[in-house]
């Protein structure tokens, strides 16, 4: 197929914007996600709480707390 | 491959169920979250962690995976195709994304029912609640909800090449 001189491709249309702010916007909540998380020391969930961390096979005896 | 309307509106009830009851349940997860935390009573925070283990393994996960793969089939039954349009497509990877992160999030959960099963005293007090993943979880289905009220218009470069391709048969 030979195009004609002056005839246009069809082009695919432009990226919506609310596609456009969505991207944005999840890409500064995953990097606040990231940044809390490294603040955090990178543990997160409720294993966090349990002595031996988020390990579920890592059970260890409750350490004992003073008063 | 297009289903005929009596099936569309069958797998169409069954998307709505798995994803309206998947929300729901979420809520009723918080509120146990909520509880564990806030409750001072030991057999409250011992119960309302083999509860959200409970609902977590047998209403929440098979919700997920059957509102995920329900969404599949109505995608790609229907004119809307999977990746044609962004709301289908960004939908999809959201729920997605949500299942897996619940998927790998459960065995925490059961490892922390566990223990609470069995501590006393301040090891039962320190365990807390599971607030971020559920209220995280909780808004991403809440977008995704609107998503498919809203339907916002957007072909995707792959939607607009087989509109093109039809549309020259």
């Amino acid at each position: 197929m030979v195009d004609k001189p002056g005839s246009s491709q069809p082009t695919p249309p432009p990226r919506p914007k609310w596609v456009k702010v969505s991207i944005i916007v999840a890409v500064v909540i995953v990097a606040l996600v990231v940044v809390i998380a490294i603040m955090s020391g990178g543990e997160h969930g409720p294993g966090r709480h349990i002595p031996g961390g988020d390990n579920p096979g890592n059970h260890t005896p409750p350490v004992e707390h003073s008063p | 491959m297009t289903m005929k309307p009596g099936l569309r509106k069958l797998v169409l009830s069954a998307h709505l169920t798995f994803s309206i009851g998947w929300i729901g349940t979420v809520v009723a997860y918080l509120a146990l979250g909520v509880l564990a935390v806030n409750s001072s009573d030991t057999a409250n925070v011992r119960g309302a962690w083999m509860a959200m283990e409970l609902i977590g393994w047998y209403v929440i996960v098979p919700l997920a995976v059957a509102s995920l793969l329900t969404g599949v089939v109505m995608a790609l039954g229907t004119k809307w195709g999977l990746f044609r349009h962004y709301w289908v497509s960004i939908s999809f990877f959201l729920t997605l994304f949500a299942t897996m992160v619940l998927i790998l999030h459960m065995p925490s959960v059961s490892s922390t029912a566990q223990t609470a099963r069995t501590a006393e005293g301040e090891v039962l007090e320190s365990l807390g609640g599971d607030l971020h993943h559920p209220a995280v979880g909780l808004v991403i289905l809440l977008v995704v909800q609107v998503l498919n009220l809203y339907k916002p218009k957007g072909l995707t470069r792959y939607g607009w090449r087989k509109q093109q391709e039809e549309s020259a048969r």
